[in-house]
């Protein structure tokens, strides 16, 4: 049996979600590949919620810590990163399991000439509010995740949930 | 809670799942809500900060001060209906307990539970790994 050394592919395998290093045949390349998106969605997150009323980090230390404490939470984000490499759209993603509010959504669809895709997300204690866009069809994927809840017969997207396996 | 009411609803998600999704309804409602650890009693100010996969029991307080008054005097009639107690114990079932649901904030509480636990009429039946082009 191989025992994985490199942590993150660790985190992979732990969470149910090696077909992400075997779909490619090369798991070493598949742990590079992710692992450069990873770090890209970090210096976006960085980006974005520097200015934050309460500042909130995404990074190594945070995604393992999580994957302790919330592991369904993890294994979703992962999915998330087996549909799309967008930074963009890997930050909605864990801001959205970290309890934000997705406030609105909006997309447009014409067959073979247009595809965008806009959320807004506001965080539920301090209302700062963040937006993310996306023209790539294969973010709609995403979407897959969204929990669907009503409250007072009112509509709301809530949460992103892993897909059964 | 002596005197709540055991709302008993079935469930297809893992325990863990099934609480957030609980906590994460309720806090729609109650945008600052207050949570407390059931096993260790440990409150917790933000929902990020719930570790679900080490807990079975959360309470739910509508804001810090209905914490603070539930932990001053406890049930009451002035405490009524200001915190949701949620168990998951069991594999397919979680427990919410509240003062009285029939009260409308509870009611229509439970029923978003309800929808948010076992509504998975989005999901796929099962995950197909996206395809990729090579690099």
């Amino acid at each position: 049996m191989n025992v994985p050394v490199d942590k993150f592919e660790w985190l992979i395998r732990d969470s149910g979600q090696a077909w992400m290093l075997d779909f490619w045949g090369d798991a070493a390349h598949a742990v590079q590949t992710l692992r450069e998106t990873l770090r890209r969605t970090y210096d976006a997150y960085e980006h974005r919620f520097k200015d934050a009323p309460v500042r909130t980090h995404f990074n190594d230390d945070v995604l393992f810590q999580e994957q302790q404490s919330n592991p369904h939470k993890v294994k979703a984000f992962l999915q998330a990163m087996g549909a799309t490499s967008s930074p963009d759209m890997l930050v909605m993603v864990w801001r959205i399991l970290q309890g934000d509010i997705i406030r609105a959504t909006q997309m447009r669809y014409e067959y073979e000439r247009l595809f965008e895709l806009s959320v807004e997300l506001e965080d539920s204690l301090t209302e700062f509010g963040s937006r993310y866009s996306s023209t790539d069809i294969n973010d709609a994927a995403l979407l897959r995740h969204w929990g669907i809840i009503k409250m007072d017969n009112q509509p709301i997207f809530d949460g992103f949930d892993a897909l059964s396996e | 809670m002596i005197g709540g009411v055991d709302v008993i609803l079935q469930t297809d998600l893992p325990a863990d799942r099934a609480l957030d999704a609980a906590v994460r309804t309720i806090s729609r409602r109650w945008p600052h809500a207050a949570f407390q650890d059931g096993n260790t009693g440990l409150l917790l100010r933000a929902y990020p900060l719930i570790r679900f996969a080490k807990l079975n029991e959360v309470l739910v307080y509508q804001d810090h001060s209905a914490f603070e008054r539930w932990e001053e005097i406890g049930a009451d009639p002035s405490t009524a209906n200001t915190m949701i107690h949620l168990l998951s114990y069991k594999p397919g079932r979680l427990t919410v307990v509240v003062d009285d649901e029939r009260a409308t904030e509870m009611s229509q509480l439970i029923s978003s539970i309800r929808a948010a636990i076992t509504d998975r009429s989005w999901r796929m039946p099962h995950f197909v790994p996206p395809r990729r082009e090579a690099a």
